[in-house]
């Protein structure tokens, strides 16, 4: 993890990086990752995409004048389909990089990082609230474009446990 | 390995996960697969199984010249009641008449041809029958119709009449087809960069 070298100047890849390196902390917290937004997303999307190899391989086999009422419906179940996956992305997964829980404990992270601005910012909705923390890349990439773990894990404590210390 | 992701600059590759790999191919297929279904959008709302077509030749000049892209529509057979679809007195687009430009493909051939319509033929009561010509030509189609055959049937050959153009954009696909390889080229580059990036 810790060899991937990344661009410092891209927030993209600065937040990338850092979301992706949420879920393996949360595992050594014993946290078990729900996979549930994903899979909604990949399955909405791999029908549309089934929907279209189906359209495509038919009028290449049968033609148009065949197919052309089918076709019709085929882009209708399409765009609806293709509007629902922008509606899951846009309203339902957002910005959420993590779901997860532990006993009864659910967690929710999600991350926004404005267009220029190197501020992570991170909220995490437990079933005791909604908490926001902010951090800056610079505390855990070195110059080179690392990802220095143990500053990671030090802010991710943070964030995950920022009640236990704040109490 | 790794080495070989480094220098092709895709060592972004080994951090993701199976569900970001899928995630990723995903959005490739689904830029495909909605250029594929706003074609077929567009096939169904104007009823012609190739709405846009470039065209190819410089028969039609000076009205269009090659690289030009045109707009077709298909619902207005010009047929009676009973055979085709209703045809309105104030409608938008009128069944086909003369001086109307409509593309054909000809049977076994697979080149769409695009030339103007001097002469009708039957219609309203039975199948409509065209003859065309090039503004370009010299002389009218027969001579591309099928052997034997004086005419186009509008609903079985006519792949729709033209009623839009866009100069010159068409000649890209001309480029394309002319010279296969950068096609592959384009396609594989546009592949790898919607797989490597991720915003």
């Amino acid at each position: 993890m810790a060899a991937t070298k990344i661009n410092l100047h891209s927030i993209p890849d600065l937040k990338n990086t850092t979301d992706d390196a949420i879920a393996p902390y949360m595992s050594t917290l014993s946290y078990k990752q729900s996979h549930h937004l994903t899979d909604v997303r990949l399955a909405l999307g791999f029908s549309a995409c089934a929907i279209a190899a189906a359209t495509f391989y038919y009028d290449f086999t049968l033609g148009w004048q065949k197919t052309k009422d089918a076709t019709l419906y085929a882009v209708i179940a399409y765009f609806i389909l293709n509007t629902m996956l922008t509606l899951w992305i846009w309203a339902v997964e957002g910005g959420k990089v993590y779901v997860g829980s532990k006993g009864g404990e659910k967690i929710t992270i999600e991350t926004y990082s404005g267009k220029y601005s190197p501020i992570y910012e991170v909220q995490v909705t437990t079933n005791k609230g909604i908490r926001k923390v902010k951090g800056e890349y610079m505390k855990w990439f070195d110059v080179r474009g690392r990802l220095v773990e143990e500053r990671l894990r030090e802010f991710l404590e943070e964030v995950v446990g920022g009640e236990k210390k704040g109490q | 390995m790794d080495a070989l992701l480094d220098q092709l600059g895709m060592s972004e590759l080994r951090r993701l996960k199976p569900r970001q790999i899928l995630g990723q191919v995903l959005n490739f297929m689904l830029i495909l697969a909605s250029a594929f279904m706003i074609w077929k959008g567009l096939s169904v709302a104007a009823d012609s199984p190739s709405p846009i077509v470039v065209v190819l030749s410089g028969s039609m000049e000076p009205a269009f010249q090659r690289g030009d892209l045109l707009f077709l529509w298909n619902r207005n057979l010009g047929m009676n009641e009973i055979a085709g679809p209703p045809f309105h007195e104030n409608a938008t687009f009128k069944g086909t008449q003369v001086g109307e430009i409509v593309v054909y493909n000809v049977v076994g051939k697979e080149i769409p041809i695009v030339h103007r319509i001097v002469r009708t033929h039957q219609g309203k009561q039975t199948p409509l029958n065209l003859l065309t010509k090039g503004d370009n030509n010299h002389a009218d189609d027969t001579e591309l119709y099928a052997r034997n055959q004086f005419y186009l049937d509008r609903e079985k050959e006519v792949i729709g009449s033209v009623i839009g153009y866009i100069p010159f954009v068409g000649y890209v696909t001309i480029l394309l087809s002319e010279y296969p390889w950068l096609k592959k080229a384009l396609l594989g580059a546009m592949g790898l960069l919607v797989i490597l990036q991720r915003e």
